[in-house]
């Protein structure tokens, strides 16, 4: 049953949600800090091309056709889009913002419509600098008027009908998985190999070539995403179907409400009818072990082990680690666009290379390590949440505590990283000394970032575990400590590998020919691994430090 | 009417915690102003106070949770701002149970132990008879997000008292709890004390307080305003009527909000 006055009411709750939402981002100086250097940065990078891109536009005579390339990125940004939003109805939105409020005061449509508001309002936020932008280089280019309301109305578009599909596919997910015990007792990991599967068949289909006809850049007129180009560029010397543009319009206006109000059955009988909503906790609730023998933790993430020669209390804290991880492997979600993200990055530079199989071993050394370290370690304090108070006064030292984050990455990142290099190694047909180098700088690195991890979330916590499954307490990384954490690890292995693999001529230059090149070489690599693992030193003591220094806001 | 805890009066051992003008500050507001304390050993001190009066500012200070603005505290004589060593000597029941929801009790336990460094067959046995005694044995192997309120306040009470700790601090430690798992944790508590231990216990419920505390303290906008037995506070009244203590509470409370307000005018 929907109240009278439902839409006033959604709004409210929209507004109060993004009031939430920039709140939070208040309360945080260093992610305000790193959100403006990227804006900055990206808007002068962005600024510039534009710039170059209306200039160029200036010269070209009427009629100029959509280029197929721009139709394509447009539609891929939209599934781009559309899998984010899907993510973050599942990291995000299980339950409503203060859900025994909510849920006892309005309906649930007003409950969904607010959600979807709330999202849209956030989404509006982070678009109107771009959209300045284009509108910007657009209007400049063409000196059409036209383009000050199209654009934006594109763009918004664009954001609705990915938001919507997004949350639909979000909910769909979740209501399936809550009628199918099995399914969401396996879901996290269901999710991880399916996204694995995705990028690893994306890889091969780079890979081998084969490009169906139906992708040939002349056809991509037939996205239907695609059209908002049409609907942004009328009213410009751009050749735009004016049929395709209002087709978008209709479209993006149906997708809206029908979606909209599939979003409202789904998430209602998610969050409230539905029978398996009880379970949204399932993989939580499945039976534990049945033994004491003091050695509960240790049969409950059998077979791994953690041994016991690193002392009972970091032997405990590893053990927990991993049973988390494992009783809930959602918590790797975070992690999943960005490995998305990578593949599709590393697809296209694959299609580009002469040696493609060179690229492998790099990654190995370079991605592996990042991933030992980011999977269990990068938010140690928001982690332990509501425990955090037991845990500080629990009598572990801040090094024990710290090295029981560190021992899952190192236990079981290092034997896979040194298995990836070495393969890498064979398979990109490096010299034996490159590949032992790729492995020991693998192997360094692993280490380096395993320390990093819970060093720089512990820097940068998150707690808001109201908002993200709050029952289970799964608190993804604050983004600030992901970007420090990835720009640390790469920019350190990074330089290592650059010293490693760079061609004989820059050492040339570099040492004037007065060291030989292997030598000048070993240098650079032994130094950069030397700095990296002072770096990790430093993070270890820090860390350390933070944890007994630690006291709660 | 509550029966009183029996003996109160032996207690007068050397001070388990003691705290000389313990101030917590937040910007412009006191959240604790001046808190002078002396809590003998094996003692339990009810500390009262409406809800804001700084309790549980007060027991994250004295917990090494928070550092105070200025004023120390010592457990046993160490400074509540070493942590490291007094850690070792206190145990911490927050308001809302320290637990890790998709872990089991045992293996919730099993952790409190690692980190605290027990004996491992000390620990064992110790988890064993306590879950025996809080009626857990039997649902120690589910885990903790299948329980009801309750059991998760009886299991974060273990883990509180596993190290056997010098001094613990239980921060409404009966909240969600049936009346029959009330009375066993209240029986812990007075045999806790009586084998030495020093129990700091914040409440609401007045009649756990009146029943089991030698000393009452009443906090009020961050001040310490009465501190007495509960006999002794329920007689205090200007007239010398008895009355209960949770009229006593709100009479304190009461008196002192007109005081300040007047200070303040």
């Amino acid at each position: 049953m929907t109240e009278a006055n439902w839409m006033r009411h959604s709004v409210q709750l929209g507004v109060a949600g993004v009031r939430q939402t920039i709140r939070g981002l208040r309360r945080n100086p260093y992610r305000i800090r790193l959100l403006a250097i990227s804006a900055i940065g990206l808007g002068i990078f962005l600024g510039g091309m534009g710039v170059l891109y209306a200039l160029l536009l200036r010269t070209l005579d009427a009629p100029i056709s959509i280029p197929g390339g721009v139709r394509l990125g447009v539609s891929a940004l939209w599934v781009g889009v559309v899998w984010f939003f899907s993510q973050r109805t599942l990291l995000y939105w299980r339950q409503p913002r203060a859900e025994a409020f909510v849920l006892t005061t309005v309906s649930t449509r007003t409950t969904a419509a607010g959600m979807l508001l709330t999202e849209f309002f956030t989404a509006c936020l982070v678009l109107v600098p771009p959209t300045v932008l284009l509108v910007g280089v657009v209007g400049y280019a063409f000196l059409s008027p036209m383009s000050l309301v199209l654009v934006p109305l594109a763009v918004g578009l664009f954001a609705a009908t990915a938001l919507v599909v997004g949350y639909t596919l979000g909910f769909a997910y979740l209501v399936i998985a809550g009628r199918s015990r099995g399914l969401a007792n396996q879901q996290g990991q269901l999710i991880v190999q399916l996204v694995v599967l995705a990028v690893v068949v994306y890889l091969v289909a780079q890979f081998f070539g084969g490009v169906p006809a139906v992708w040939e850049v002349a056809t991509f007129v037939w996205l239907p995403t695609s059209w908002l180009v049409d609907l942004a560029v009328l009213g410009t010397p751009v050749t735009a179907s004016l049929s395709r543009a209002l087709a978008g319009v209709l479209g993006s206006i149906t997708v809206i409400g029908g979606g909209s109000l599939v979003v409202e059955r789904l998430a209602g009988a998610y969050w409230v009818a539905d029978p398996g909503s009880a379970t949204r906790e399932s993989d939580d609730t499945a039976t534990g072990t049945r033994t004491h023998d003091g050695e509960a933790l240790a049969a409950g993430i059998s077979p791994l082990v953690i041994p016991g020669f690193v002392g009972r209390p970091t032997q405990r804290v590893a053990q927990v680690v991993l049973l988390r991880l494992r009783r809930a492997p959602r918590r790797l979600l975070f992690l999943v666009t960005l490995v998305v993200s990578l593949g599709i990055y590393l697809g296209v530079i694959y299609t580009q290379l002469a040696e493609p199989l060179s690229l492998v071993s790099v990654v190995c050394a370079l991605f592996v390590p990042w991933l030992a370290g980011a999977a269990f370690g990068l938010n140690p304090l928001g982690d332990d949440g509501a425990v955090l108070p037991a845990t500080l006064t629990s009598s572990i030292s801040g090094r024990q505590y710290v090295r029981g984050f560190m021992l899952p990455g190192l236990l079981y990142g290092l034997p896979i990283t040194v298995l990836c290099t070495l393969l890498g190694s064979v398979v990109g047909s490096y010299p034996l000394g490159v590949g032992v180098g790729f492995v020991v700088v693998g192997v360094v690195l692993t280490v380096v970032a395993v320390v990093l991890a819970p060093a720089i979330g512990m820097r940068f916590p998150r707690f808001s575990s109201v908002t993200i499954s709050q029952g289970s307490g799964i608190v993804p990384p604050s983004m600030t400590a992901i970007i420090v954490y990835s720009l640390a690890v790469g920019l350190l292995g990074g330089g290592v590998l650059f010293a490693l693999l760079a061609p004989a001529g820059v050492y040339e230059v570099v040492t004037n020919g007065v060291v030989p090149v292997g030598w000048a070489r070993m240098s650079g690599v032994v130094g950069g691994l030397g700095v990296a693992v002072m770096v990790a030193k430093w993070g270890y003591a820090a860390a350390a430090r933070r944890f007994e220094q630690y006291t709660i806001v | 009417m509550t029966e009183q805890r029996q003996g109160t009066e032996s207690v007068a051992g050397r001070p388990a915690l003691t705290t000389d003008g313990l101030t917590k500050q937040y910007g412009d507001t006191a959240a604790v102003s001046d808190l002078n304390l002396a809590i003998p050993e094996g003692s339990i001190y009810g500390f009262l106070g409406p809800n804001g009066a700084g309790k549980t500012t007060t027991m994250q200070m004295l917990t090494s949770l928070i550092q105070p603005t200025s004023g120390s505290a010592s457990i046993n004589g160490t400074s509540v701002t070493d942590r490291t060593a007094v850690t070792r000597q206190i145990g911490y029941l927050p308001e809302s149970p320290p637990l890790y929801y998709n872990l089991t009790a045992f293996e919730q336990l099993d952790l409190a132990a690692g980190l605290r460094d027990l004996p491992e067959e000390q620990a064992t046995a110790r988890i064993e008879s306590l879950l025996e005694r809080l009626d857990l044995r039997e649902d120690a192997d589910t885990r903790i997000s299948d329980y009801s309120k309750g059991m998760r306040q009886k299991t974060a009470f273990i883990q509180a008292i596993l190290h056997e700790p010098a001094v613990v601090f239980l921060d409404e430690p009966t909240a969600g709890l049936d009346p029959r798992a009330a009375r066993t944790l209240r029986e812990m508590i007075v045999e806790l004390a009586d084998e030495g231990t020093t129990v700091f216990l914040s409440t609401h419920i007045l009649p756990v307080v009146e029943e089991v505390a030698d000393t009452v303290g009443v906090l009020y906008e961050g001040r310490l305003v009465a501190e007495d037995t509960p006999t002794d506070l329920t007689h205090r009244a200007e007239t010398g009527d008895h009355q209960t203590l949770e009229e006593a509470f709100l009479d304190l409370t009461s008196e002192e909000s007109d005081s300040v307000k007047a200070d303040e005018s």
